[in-house]
């Protein structure tokens, strides 16, 4: 009697230790990065034989021929609510093309790209050095950065009674850094005069997760405000009074629900939660709301800076002088190679062409509606080219 | 004679004790019993091999110190961070998980088994088993969006009544509006391991032998009296197990954390107030944008929340153990 209940309970233990292991091996799941971060230099493709010439692209489709086949993508989730729209676009008029695209967030797309799981990947932020290395192998040509869509990132808040708020960049340090703890402080009073502020306490949300989002706004305050310290990156060290929240659904809801809340996310979410904008002052000194107009503005002065042969990836210019630019808004790229290996159907590849041809065409005209910003025309038509390259 | 197809139950029951010519199925038996034990501390060893062997380059590369320090930065350059806060509030959630929760399951497990009538009590407990079947994300949702804009009250209420107390008070005076704290983080996990405790609890309860219960009543116990002198002690090691059940699924909690707490990486007792964070939840949040070294680093936080468990399901039982061999004397 006594051995059985020994057991029982041993073999309960037993049962604890691996229900708490499932839970750490399923977030370990998707780990499927090369740990060989190698030198392995993005050779020119001797297997694929195909050159990266882009005479092959002659016979490739224009838009509005369909394609069939599969092709699968995933990444950020910045994109997915467009690149859901694209694809249901795309399969009502092609019924021959099955194609997904999973928002799992830009790095997991990166890593599932370089593993070949996903055909292309979606992303925020340009590839770090060992990401494009590992990449390049996967392609065995270089893998190249298009952006897709812009937005920006708005700085939402909740004040009854207060539409319209403005901030300077300094006074965005210094409310998200928590030296500004009180709505009525004179620094917020100073960039909004007539506006009567309550002396309701400021709380910050910030994304716990590690996101492009806060990459695009930390690197904004670090480019407009000496008065930033924390740096950049996809996640920052904040103070302790600041709360973090799961995605920009979970910063959005804190918001909506705290009266004295700010946060930084994709509009979307400020029209989702019924939550005013603010206007932001950027480098002309005007301060400009964020629209799909003034976004479009802003890229206008993003540079171009290839990595390889039809690569865009892009440098952000936050500090734009545009009197109608938002100064916080960002490209969001696809990842694709130049050259795919054979190990990738050809019908794949045609179905890509002809589906980023129309996302970066045709799709774009929903870019406004969904709370992003269409690609400037000139930027588009490199985009269409590099593109028509592909092979 | 004996059945030569032993149902599972009598023969994991009896063990491989009692051997029988010519009963093949037996020994068949016995080797997969074998093979199935062993195969779970395989998975068991291989998880804490392929833990430990993915936290070694993120753990050379920490510029801090990985056990004091409350910061997570592993993608930055260089690395810095620490398993302290996380750790802290991984222990935190669940120990407040664990004190609400097992009252209402030990309570709902009893009143299954010795209170509701026959016919009533199996129907309790199957509704009580449907809460187990929520998926976690869909706990998390409800507290994000209902459970804490409806405890602002209670919260509030708590922390002005018992502020004194450190666990309660509001330094910051953030409590009279929505507060996504660990106290409501612990209130979501105690829903969810209150099933796995009360149904686990119920069956045990289940065992204990008729006899020893009307031989209780029989010399004159009235019904508390039998429980707390027939049921109970009978029951100790196997509460126990449900009760490291429950644990193991706070402990290791993800999705459901992540998204209600307001999380920060500090360690103090204010249960009221957001901030603090857990292990699981980090690990949720982190994954899927987190480099290379991020990656490893959160693994690494994986090793500390597994040898966490170990542990404390080690001491508890340690505890039980001599405290009932102390009782079991102390009779005699």
């Amino acid at each position: 009697m006594k051995r059985t209940r020994l057991t029982v309970t041993s073999s309960v233990l037993l049962a604890v230790l691996a229900l708490a292991a499932c839970s750490n091996s399923n977030a370990a799941g998707p780990s499927k990065y090369a740990s060989s971060t190698g030198t392995s230099a993005p050779a020119a493709s001797s297997s694929s034989g195909t050159g990266t010439s882009s005479s092959s692209a002659a016979g490739s489709p224009s838009a509005d021929q369909c394609q069939s086949g599969n092709l699968t993508g995933g990444g950020s989730t910045f994109q997915a609510p467009m690149q859901q729209k694209w694809i249901s676009e795309y399969i009502s008029r092609c019924k021959n093309a099955t194609i997904n695209y999973s928002s799992i967030g830009s790095g997991a797309g990166i890593q599932q790209f370089s593993a070949g799981t996903v055909d292309f990947a979606g992303s925020d932020v340009l590839m770090k050095d060992d990401e494009q290395a590992a990449a390049d192998k996967r392609c065995a040509s270089p893998a190249i950065h298009l952006p897709i869509t812009a937005g920006g990132v708005g700085i939402q808040y909740n004040l009854p009674g207060i539409t319209t708020l403005r901030f300077s960049p300094d006074t965005l340090a210094d409310i998200f850094q928590g030296k500004v703890t009180k709505w009525n402080d004179p620094e917020i009073a100073a960039d909004n005069p007539g506006v009567s502020l309550p002396a309701t306490a400021i709380t910050v949300f910030y994304r716990s997760d590690a996101s492009g989002t806060t990459g695009i706004f930390s690197s904004f305050m670090a480019a407009a405000s000496k008065k930033w310290t924390l740096g950049t990156g996809k996640t920052l060290n904040w103070p302790s009074t600041a709360q973090g929240a799961k995605g920009s659904e979970g910063v959005s809801a804190g918001v909506a629900q705290t009266v004295g809340g700010i946060t930084y996310a994709e509009q979307a979410y400020a029209l989702q939660h019924k939550l005013p904008l603010a206007l932001v002052k950027n480098a002309g000194g005007q301060y400009v709301a964020l629209t799909s107009e003034t976004v479009s503005k802003a890229l206008q002065g993003a540079t171009i800076q290839p990595r390889s042969a039809h690569d865009l990836s892009a440098k952000m210019n936050y500090l734009p002088t545009d009197p109608q630019a938002y100064p916080i808004s960002s490209v969001s790229y696809v990842i694709v190679c130049s050259t795919y290996p054979s190990s990738v159907s050809k019908d794949t590849v045609n179905l890509l062409r002809s589906y980023l041809a129309y996302a970066v065409t045709g799709g774009q005209q929903f870019a406004s509606t969904l709370g992003y910003a269409p690609l400037p025309t000139d930027l588009a038509q490199k985009v269409q080219a590099s593109i028509d390259a592909i092979s | 004679m004996t059945r030569s197809e032993p149902s599972a139950v009598p023969a994991a029951v009896s063990g491989g004790r009692r051997r029988h010519r010519g009963a093949a199925g037996d020994s068949v038996f016995h080797v997969a019993v074998w093979a199935a034990a062993c195969f779970v501390l395989a998975v068991l060893a291989a998880i804490i091999i392929f833990l430990a062997w993915r936290a070694v380059p993120a753990l050379r590369a920490d510029t801090a110190n990985f056990w004091t320090t409350t910061r997570w930065l592993p993608d930055n350059t260089p690395p810095a961070f620490g398993v302290a806060a996380l750790a802290f509030g991984t222990f935190l959630s669940a120990a407040l998980a664990l004190v609400i929760a097992v009252p209402v399951a030990l309570g709902t497990a009893l009143f299954a088994t010795e209170y509701a009538s026959p016919r009533v009590g199996p129907w309790l407990g199957y509704l009580v088993d449907l809460l187990a079947a929520v998926p976690s994300v869909v706990y998390g949702l409800w507290g994000l969006y209902w459970l804490v804009p409806h405890l602002t009250p209670v919260q509030h209420g708590l922390a002005r009544a018992l502020g004194f107390i450190p666990l309660f008070s509001d330094p910051r005076g953030v409590t009279a509006q929505p507060s996504r704290s660990i106290f409501a983080v612990s209130l979501i996990l105690a829903v969810m391991i209150i099933p796995i405790i009360a149904a686990v609890s119920r069956e045990i309860f289940l065992q204990v032998e008729p006899g020893l219960r009307e031989a209780a009543l029989g010399i004159g116990a009235t019904r508390w009296d039998m429980i707390r002198l027939a049921v109970l002690p009978v029951s100790r090691f196997g509460l126990f197990g449900a009760v490291m059940l429950g644990l193991g699924r706070a402990l290791g909690e993800t999705i459901a954390v992540a998204l209600v707490l307001g999380s920060s990486f500090s360690i103090d007792f204010h249960l009221l107030i957001p901030g603090k964070n857990t292990i699981a939840a980090n690990i949720a949040t982190q994954f899927a944008e987190a480099g290379p070294t991020g990656r490893s680093a959160l693994i690494a936080s994986g090793l500390v929340l597994f040898v966490m468990t170990i542990v404390t399901a080690l001491l508890a039982r340690f505890i039980i153990r001599r405290s009932g061999a102390q009782e079991r004397s102390a009779i005699v």
